[in-house]
């Protein structure tokens, strides 16, 4: 686990600042404090990397430069060993990922990506072809940016890094705030920085005095036909969790100790499970998050998990005051606008990890995109399957099973007036974002916060030919099942779940995330499992509960979905208390130009109203920290390009 | 409390308007349509709408009262308080 940076002079060939390098590296230091090494390899390449040394401590110091390549990584190849006896590098040194990387990418050159099992972002420079080569892994788990500015082609893991290396403080990108209006991320290559783009996952990059192209490498499995039957439900359920645990097991790399996260989930329980086997004899150490508002509290199902599989549990609890306290530093990792507070406390989570002397931590995303746990997806099948009866007063009432958990639909007298709300839903059934457009139409209310300088139709237009360029020709002909999966998984999956509370908030505290339930042969083989059988109906992650059955507290593999929520917009401004951060918003909203102040000011005294819910409504509370992290992103990126 | 109708309705009004600007930038406030419907308000905005009603007019809000029948407007919401005042 790493940090790197770089400089390639492709099309303006003025000559290198190894300061400028030094300094990015620096400001990505938390990635990697265990060592910082750059190298300038000839008058138009340079690049550096910071290191967080968990595999080969002892060889894997880079980058490294043999003959005319030039090699640096960030991430994990689970698989390097394997390929290099297939590829016949035993001979060559190749006791280091990097070295594989190096003498792989000799052998195969862009036929090796789509071999790598792991969460990569990888630079390769050829100095006799001038040529140079950034990759990124299948679900974009390890970030990797760049910018082309001024005849260089600046990158680096973080943006702030960009920054550094351009020297220029890059403008905001409009159309990337209104992708997070609409989509909760920007999408493809598109960051909230003009010009500053990132490589999409499952893509390289190749660049020379041409310019720049990025190449898909990975097919999707959900979009390919290759489907297994089974016998049972049971004899698919142990296909399911023999796939887990070998999944766990291929993502037991390096030399150092590791732990593991635990909401109190099904997800993150069954991983505690599987290393829990693992690590028998020294036992498991896991971390959790508690909130003082006991709506977001999930300590007693955590409990529940420990005491089961008697693990040693370390629970922080986060108060509201923790979300304002953190948030400006939380911005400062994320490097985008924040549409919820919910990374605050997974940034005070890494902390603790880190604290506890553990650089590496298992977590369970994924599992709801590609096990099919998501409301969104249920809700999608609850819509479609009601539209073909729009009158039935019994179908509309699948909405309480599935969001048992929010006070909308567990209290009933809210539960009629909830069926209007869909009600105006459930047709466009032929529409291929069918899943989404629920989601989707809320960026009209949320984005009229915003000065926009385009209008919202041209807007609108540009967001989605970007979905339409990161989706696959193959997505049109796919199940209503997996459109849902796919877009998940290109949207909040990959722009919000992996990054801004993932990637950005472990690293943050030099910690690694591993998602097992990523793993590459586990995503293949949950591919070829039905949609139906994998969830039967609006049951959530169906085949996974009966697959850990017996495994786990009964209380826990039955409990019914609850979705992280952190306490959102009263944090900062209440009727009672108003923070720092709140009285930054008003005084400095205006410096973007990007929000519309009066509007802002309006939802403020709905905010501090007292008989406003502490939970606002959802655009309100989305659009409040839309605007603060946007403010606050403002006057952190001046410092980058110091 | 007595309150007349007038008054209800610039206070539901004004709360509106205060989260949602796209409501507060219309000409005509729709006075008689489903606001769900129309999409000016999400699902946890009813909750937070039945809240401030309960609380600005300290009333009492019942179950079967939150429906398109009783609730599906502003001027139904109107009737509805200025009923229990």
């Amino acid at each position: 686990m790493c940090g790197i940076a770089g400089v390639y002079r492709y099309q303006k060939h003025i000559g290198l600042r190894a300061e400028s390098l030094n300094a990015a590296l620096k400001l990505i230091s938390h990635r990697g404090p265990d060592d910082t090494r750059s190298v300038v390899v000839d008058d138009d390449f340079m690049a550096g990397s910071v290191r967080l040394s968990i595999e080969a401590l002892e060889g894997g110091a880079q980058p490294i430069t043999i003959g005319n390549l030039t090699v640096g990584f960030n991430g994990e190849i689970f698989n390097y060993k394997e390929l290099a006896r297939k590829y016949e590098l035993e001979g060559l040194a190749v006791s280091s990922e990097v070295h594989f990387l190096l003498h792989a990418w000799r052998k195969k050159r862009f036929d090796l990506f789509h071999e790598l099992d792991g969460q990569f972002a990888i630079f390769i420079y050829d100095s006799s072809k001038q040529e140079l080569i950034l990759a990124r892994d299948p679900f974009g788990i390890r970030p990797l940016f760049y910018a082309s500015h001024d005849g260089g082609l600046f990158f680096c893991s973080e943006i702030k890094g960009i920054f550094k290396l351009a020297s220029n403080d890059f403008a905001f990108d409009e159309i990337g705030i209104a992708e997070i209006a609409m989509l909760w991320t920007t999408i493809g290559d598109r960051t909230v920085f003009e010009n500053v783009k990132q490589i999409k996952k499952g893509h390289y990059a190749c660049i020379n005095a041409e310019g720049i192209y990025q190449t898909s490498y990975y097919d999707e499995p959900l979009l390919s036909e290759n489907p297994r039957t089974f016998s049972s439900k049971a004899e698919a359920a142990d296909f399911l969790k023999a796939s887990l645990e070998a999944s766990v097991n291929s993502q037991i790399h390096g030399e150092v100790g590791y732990a593991s996260y635990l909401s109190g989930g099904i997800d993150s329980s069954a991983l505690a499970f599987f290393l829990n086997k693992i690590s028998r004899n020294s036992g498991l150490n896991t971390f959790s998050i508690g909130f003082e508002n006991e709506e977001y509290d999930e300590r007693a199902a955590q409990n529940a998990v420990k005491q089961a599989l008697n693990v040693r549990n370390k629970s922080i609890l986060i108060s509201k005051g923790d979300i304002a306290n953190n948030f400006r530093s939380v911005i400062n990792h994320a490097e985008t606008v924040l549409f919820r507070t919910a990374p605050v406390p997974l940034y005070l989570l890494s902390k603790e990890v880190h604290n506890s002397g553990y650089k590496v931590v298992y977590t369970g995303e994924g599992a709801d995109e590609i096990l099919l746990g998501y409301d969104l997806f249920a809700e999608a099948r609850i819509r479609r399957f009601w539209s073909r009866s729009p009158a039935s007063k019994w179908r509309p009432n699948l909405f309480k099973i599935l969001y048992s958990y929010l006070p909308q639909f567990n209290n009933s007298r809210y539960f009629s007036i909830m069926r209007e709300f869909y009600q105006k839903s459930i047709a466009e059934t032929d529409d291929v974002f069918y899943s989404h457009l629920i989601r989707w139409s809320q960026f009209k209310q949320v984005s009229s916060f915003f000065n926009f300088s385009r209008a919202n139709g041209h807007i609108e237009e540009e967001i989605f030919k970007d979905i339409n360029s990161s989706l696959p020709a193959s997505f049109n002909r796919a199940s209503f099942d997996r459109k849902a999966q796919v877009l998940e998984i290109e949207t909040l999956l990959h722009g919000y779940l992996l990054s801004s509370q993932g990637d950005r908030m472990s690293m943050a505290h030099s910690v690694e995330s591993r998602y097992p339930f990523l793993g590459k042969a586990f995503v293949r083989d949950m591919a070829m499992i039905s949609d139906h059988q994998k969830t039967f109906g609006v049951r959530s992650k169906d085949l996974f509960r009966e697959a850990m059955k017996g495994l786990l507290p009964h209380e826990i593999v039955f409990r019914p979905k609850v979705a992280y929520q952190a306490p959102e917009a009263k944090c900062f401004l209440s009727s009672s208390h108003i923070t720092e951060q709140a009285i930054f918003l008003n005084d400095s909203c205006g410096s973007t130009g990007l929000i519309c102040k009066e509007s802002l000011m309006a939802l403020n005294s709905k905010i501090t109203n007292e008989f406003s819910s502490e939970r606002l409504g959802f655009r309100e509370n989305m659009a409040y920290v839309m605007c603060m992290s946007l403010t606050q992103l403002a006057d952190l990126k001046k410092s980058w390009s110091l | 409390m007595a309150v007349d109708n007038d008054e209800v309705r610039s206070i539901i009004v004004k709360y509106l308007k205060s989260g949602n600007p796209l409501f507060a930038r219309l000409d005509e406030i729709p006075l008689d349509e489903s606001l769900l419907e129309l999409g000016y308000i999400d699902s946890f905005g009813v909750i937070d709408l039945v809240a401030f009603l309960e609380g600005n007019f300290n009333i009492q809000i019942l179950d079967d009262e939150i429906n398109k029948e009783k609730f599906g407007s502003i001027n139904k919401m109107v009737a509805l308080v200025v009923s229990k005042s």
